[in-house]
């Protein structure tokens, strides 16, 4: 078993725009994709998936379409848009930003002070 | 930004919708992370469970995705006006008494309001930049400060327009009635205005169809049989035909062609007094029946004008070039125009009101209507804070209680807020009813009065500004509880609360003496005009107004004169005698209610000094007394040979009134005795008393009795006399307005028959404005009475409530009931007795003012001032004692226990 992380505050919008930039998804499959694609690392509350996506939607960054799952049920499918896109490259520039800020911050070794 | 907006009213108007859809997806995640965890090995019962495990509690989800749309706050609102709504369907007396409060308070002073501004202050219907026109006058003020108003005859009127230069036109404008007839329909009279051609150019009115009049229309001696009539003429008298220009009509019996219908509801420039058709000022002798000659520079022409300012001049202008003016035209004419060298006053006013004074009664009258309205709304509000500072203390534990319950600040403050808005609401709805309601009934009062339609529209903008003063203050009073709950600690709040109420108390009571004292004003004038209005109803009238009609006719209007006027009225009655169901018919020169003439009667012989001057009446016909029914007291009435006839001379002969004959007479028989008539050139002529009748109210229904003196009509061989009333007793107060109208018909068309009525009806109306007056008067006086028992209710249980633990510990160490209740009205006798005595004084004020309105009832009448008194005492008791008895009858226990 992999050992999961806790998601840290504000990463979880980030990791529902990149899901949804791969392929449209519906809830369940955005939950299934970001647990496959961080390698199973990363703990989803559950719960706090459909608010998260709500407010996307809500914000204009996503869209929603009702469609017809793999098992032949209705699902609701969520499509990035054009300002979710913008929106994911700013928030995953900022975060390459934040670790290697933080990474670099962390391998400093007593003879770089 | 766009985006959220719209997603939110996505949810907000198909929020079944977005439920549904929302279950349907969190549903599907369940069940197919079930169908995962069933695939990977976990007995089914077990997947559901954990898939409901990791997933979390449903319903926090739910809330926190209603929560990501923006929806939650609606929906605790909902939730917190549902709370509203039930808590106060649970407290029926103070909603239902806060409502009717509200109502009042938003409702009356928007009816008010809107009348007023309707009737004296929106612009003039169909004028062009009304403000920029003015009647003008020109007039003499004599030393005494008198204004005589000068005429400008014709020729004078056209070298003004051609000197002036600050105006950029000026119309001559006459009223007048005209006899209105198409073909084929008995005449009515319709008010007119004689304009000069310019009149329609000056203020700016576009013709709807037709044509206005041309310059060459309106020549002295040559004046166009043309008329324009208004949109409500052409809709009352034509049903709006597309072909009513070039139609013929006759005014007063003239021919006239309708060349235009004036445009964008126009009619004229008076609010007040609206207008129907114009014509040609220079029309107006032919029309009038008259021998002024327009062409003629010392006679004819106008005494009012419109005029529109020049662009670029200023009204001080105008004055400035008005005041050369009357010299100026002096010395163009010096011997003709001699009385315009003095003329220095000329007046001008905004158009609007008739001319010749700004209407300071009606000025008067809205500055009091607008001062009432503006008092009504404040006790309103002091009444509704009192109720809510009430309910607020009641709702301390409650609010105590949600708060230890973990309710949060700002959800209980907009809990209460809300609470108030939904009550405002309830209450404003409830106005706005009572607005509709009140200006359709003074809208009928005025259509019956005036004669006119009236469409009054509720003004919106004082609507909503009343409603944003008692939404003002009904949301601060239901928000105080909640707020000190947010500054103190529960248990303090009371305690906290106690010294600030004292305070509001005394501003309470103050607000309760003058609620009170208005209301003891007006329950005493209520009263009082109720009782004139009693007494008038019993009044015996002294003639019998059962079974008869009136109405009017005018033929001299029409150019009767003479014979021709003597043959006109000899024929219509004969031929109502023919009329089935007719069984006499009286003719006088107004009689009854229509007639104010006076005479000096002298009998013969008497000292020149012994002169009488009674109410003098021409009778048309031998069945006048009859027709009335006016019982003959001695001697005889009139035969027809008394009257006479065309060429034949009426006789010296005259009928006395009882009171008339006793005071001339005193205690001799008046029949067969000889009177002089010093009238109309007629001095030293007698005059035979033939018979004497009974007093009557002929000539009014109010006030003392007037001796009257009937005369044969045309005692001197003419009948000059321009408006004659016939009275037609039927059997069995038969209706035969159709078969009298008919008659008017087949006689000429051209006469108009106007106030065709059964006489009750004519005396009704008379009272009617005596029963107006009460009727307004009484429904003020119950509303203020209302009112001040509700405020004295409020500040009496405020103090109770205050007192509660008072009262418990005082019945804990053995107070009596008894004793409690004294407690309570000890305070509430001070402000009960200082109100008694500022009402008695103001109605003392009061009375005064309506004196002239009170027939047969002293202003002091005792008993109904007295009356009054108890009525408003017994509302003060009974105020008080609602919440007085919940002090004493209160769980003493329980006080005991929350101290």
């Amino acid at each position: 078993m992999v050992k999961t992380a806790e998601l840290l505050p504000g990463t979880l919008d980030m990791l529902i725009l990149k899901a949804v930039s791969l392929k449209p998804l519906h809830g369940y499959g955005v939950l299934l994709r970001i647990q496959q694609i961080s390698g199973n690392a990363l703990k989803i509350p559950q719960g706090s998936l459909y608010p998260a996506l709500y407010r996307l939607e809500h914000q204009g960054l996503i869209a929603a379409e009702w469609g017809e799952s793999e098992n032949k049920r209705r699902a609701k499918y969520y499509t990035i848009t054009s300002s979710g896109k913008q929106r994911l490259r700013t928030e995953a520039a900022d975060w390459q930003r934040l670790t290697v800020a933080i990474g670099a911050a962390l391998a400093t070794t007593p003879e770089e002070v | 930004m766009l985006s959220r907006l719209r997603s939110l009213a996505d949810g907000l108007l198909r929020r079944r919708r977005f439920e549904g859809d929302m279950q349907d997806e969190l549903q599907f995640h369940l069940d197919a992370y079930t169908d995962d965890l069933i695939r990977s090995g976990v007995a089914s019962d077990d997947a559901r469970r954990r898939a409901q495990q990791e997933f979390g509690l449903r319903g926090a989800v739910e809330d926190h995705c209603r929560d990501s749309r923006g929806l939650r706050i609606f929906d605790e609102v909902r939730q917190d006006a549902r709370y509203a709504l039930r808590s106060l369907r649970k407290s029926p007396m103070f909603t239902v008494v806060a409502v009717v409060t509200l109502a009042l308070g938003i409702g009356a002073p928007t009816a008010v309001f809107s009348l007023v501004n309707w009737m004296f202050f929106r612009p003039v219907s169909g004028v062009t930049e009304p403000d920029e026109v003015r009647y003008v006058q020109v007039g003499t003020r004599t030393e005494a400060g008198a204004l005589t108003v000068s005429r400008i005859s014709y020729p004078n009127y056209e070298d003004v327009v051609s000197h002036v230069r600050t105006v950029s036109g000026i119309a001559g404008v006459q009223r007048g009635s005209v006899a209105f007839a198409r073909d084929g329909q008995v005449a009515r009279d319709v008010e007119g205005e004689f304009v000069t051609a310019s009149y329609f150019d000056v203020l700016g009115v576009s013709m709807r169809t037709g044509r206005a009049f041309r310059a060459d229309e309106d020549v002295a001696g040559r004046g166009a049989h043309v008329a324009v009539i208004s949109e409500l003429l052409w809709d009352g008298a034509f049903d709006r035909a597309g072909d009513v220009v070039g139609r013929p009509v006759r005014l007063n019996g003239i021919p006239f062609t309708i060349i235009g219908v004036a445009g964008a509801g126009f009619r004229g420039a008076s609010r007040i007094s609206p207008v129907d058709i114009w014509v040609p000022g220079t029309t107006s002798p032919v029309v009038n029946h008259s021998t002024t000659r327009y062409e003629d520079r010392a006679s004819g022409g106008y005494y009012q004008f419109v005029a529109r300012l020049a662009a670029g001049a200023t009204w001080p202008q105008v004055e400035a070039e008005l005041a050369s003016l009357g010299p100026w035209l002096a010395a163009q004419h010096p011997e003709i125009n001699a009385k315009f060298q003095q003329a220095g006053v000329y007046l001008y006013e905004p158009i609007g009101f008739g001319a010749g004074g700004v209407a300071n009664g009606p000025l008067a009258l809205l500055a009091m209507l607008m001062g009432a309205c503006a008092l009504l709304l404040l006790l309103v509000c002091a009444n509704v804070a009192s109720l809510q500072l009430i309910r607020g203390v009641g709702r301390q534990d409650e609010v105590a209680v949600r708060k230890a319950l973990g309710a949060s600040r700002a959800r209980l403050v907009r809990q209460h807020l809300i609470e108030g808005v939904v009550l405002w609401l309830i209450g404003g709805a409830a106005g706005v009813g009572l607005v509709w309601g009140l200006v359709r009934l003074v809208d009928g009062q005025l259509v019956s009065a005036l004669r006119a339609v009236l469409q009054v529209p509720i003004d919106w903008r004082v609507l909503l500004f009343v409603s944003a003063v008692s939404l003002t203050v009904g949301v601060i009073f239901s928000l105080l509880p909640a707020l000190r709950a947010v500054s103190a600690e529960a248990a303090d709040t009371l305690r906290r609360l106690t010294p600030a109420a004292s305070k509001r108390t005394r501003a309470g009571s103050l607000l309760t003496v003058a609620q009170l004292s208005l209301a003891l004003t007006l329950l005493i004038g209520a009263l009082l005009l109720t009782a004139s209005v009693q007494h008038l109803a019993a009044t015996p009238l002294g003639f019998d107004a059962a079974s008869a009609f009136s109405f009017q006719t005018t033929p001299h209007q029409v150019g009767y004169r003479d014979a021709a006027l003597v043959g006109y009225i000899r024929e219509f009655e004969r031929r109502l005698l023919l009329v089935p169901g007719v069984e006499t018919v009286g003719v006088s020169m107004g009689l009854p209610l229509a007639s104010n003439h006076r005479t000096r009667v002298r009998r013969l012989g008497a000292p020149p000094e012994d002169l009488h001057s009674p109410q003098v009446n021409e009778i048309a016909s031998p069945g006048f007394f009859r027709a009335l029914g006016i019982p003959l007291r001695r001697g005889r009435l009139f035969a027809a040979e008394d009257i006479g006839r065309p060429g034949v001379p009426s006789r010296p002969v005259v009928i006395l009134s009882e009171s008339l004959a006793a005071r001339l007479f005193a205690d001799s028989e008046a029949v067969g005795q000889q009177i002089k008539i010093p009238v109309r050139g007629r001095v030293g002529k007698a005059y035979e008393v033939i018979g004497v009748v009974a007093d009557t109210r002929l000539t009014k229904l109010i006030g003392d009795v007037e001796p009257i003196v009937y005369e044969p009509a045309g005692l001197d061989g003419t009948f000059q006399f321009p408006s004659w009333r016939f009275v037609v007793r039927t059997r069995g107060a038969l209706d035969v307005s159709d078969e009298i109208r008919s008659i008017a018909l087949e006689l000429d068309s051209g006469v108009p028959i106007e106030a065709l009525q059964p006489v009750q009806r004519l005396v009704a109306r008379q009272h009617a404005e005596w029963t107006l007056l009460g009727n307004a008067m009484s429904g003020v006086a119950v509303v203020a009475t209302a009112l001040a028992g509700l405020g004295l209710y409020a500040v009496v249980a405020f103090d109770v409530a205050q007192r509660r633990r008072e009262f418990g510990v005082r019945v804990a160490i053995g107070a009596t009931p008894r004793a409690i209740l004294r407690l309570v009205l000890r305070r509430v006798s001070a402000v009960a007795v200082a109100g008694l005595l500022l009402g008695l004084g103001g109605a003392a004020a009061l009375v005064q003012t309506i004196e002239h309105r009170l027939v047969g009832v002293d202003r002091f009448e005792p008993t109904l001032w007295v009356a009054a008194a108890v009525a408003l005492l017994g509302i003060v008791v009974f105020a008080a004692a609602i919440p007085a008895r919940r002090a004493v009858h209160g769980n003493v226990l329980e006080e005991l226990r929350t101290l």
